[in-house]
């Protein structure tokens, strides 16, 4: 097959150009450890509310004991439940989120999350927001004539309010437990 | 109106090398490479990788 010599210089340009973004990825993907969401997990969409994890009390955010965070969620026709909370700026988030019925997806604009959401599967992700800002969440897979209303925000607080906030919490909690003896 | 080229003059402009595709060449390759690592390095891994 007779190939114009500039046409191949444009095919060679192209393909190094490729080679190097690939390259590139690897690199950095390796160094940062940074590599596909690969949970596979399933779960029951129709008796979530039976499901101790996702259950309505235990959704929204959990501090672990290493200082990592988890965030359950629910997707449902159509919202993401909670449907306002609060996570720390620069932290290691695990989100694990579920649907309660047909496929969604989950998109939070100017960051990287982004994930499908498959009924009888949980989509876990896990991230960090190094910006301190309110955020929307949107659905960005097409599940009914309320799609376009379906989001909820999620507001990222610098990590040293966020102790602040959580300490308060915690002299809250523990004055209310002295007043309930 | 252009003047018409002299055979000797068309023979050479058939035969020398493309300088303007080169040109073109460097600054297309060039500029997909710069604006790709701005939004890799500058934009995508600052917001904080998905895993």
């Amino acid at each position: 097959m007779h190939i114009d010599p500039l046409e191949k210089k444009w095919i060679v340009v192209s393909l190094g150009m490729t080679g190097l973004f690939i390259g590139v990825i690897l690199i950095t993907s390796f160094i940062h450890g940074i590599n596909a969401p690969s949970n596979v997990e399933t779960i029951d969409s129709a008796r979530l509310h039976l499901n101790k994890e996702f259950a309505e009390d235990n959704l929204g955010v959990e501090q672990q004991p290493d200082g990592t965070i988890t965030v359950r969620m629910v997707a449902a026709r159509y919202g993401f439940f909670p449907r306002d909370i609060k996570v720390p700026a620069d932290t290691k988030i695990k989100f694990r989120w579920v649907s309660f019925d047909v496929l969604h997806g989950v998109h939070i604009p100017m960051t990287n999350m982004s994930t499908m959401i498959l009924p009888g599967f949980v989509a876990q992700v896990t991230t960090a927001f190094p910006k301190p800002g309110r955020y929307p969440v949107l659905c960005n897979e097409y599940c009914g004539r309320g799609h376009d209303h379906m989001w909820s925000n999620i507001t990222v607080i610098a990590k040293q309010h966020w102790q602040k906030t959580q300490q308060d919490l915690a002299v809250d909690k523990s004055k209310g437990d002295d007043g309930d003896e | 109106m252009m003047s018409p080229l002299s055979e000797k003059q068309r023979q050479k402009i058939l035969h020398s090398s493309p300088k303007g595709t080169w040109a073109l060449l460097f600054m297309v390759g060039v500029g997909m490479v710069i604006a790709w690592l701005f939004i890799y390095f500058g934009v995508f891994l600052p917001r904080g990788s998905v895993n």
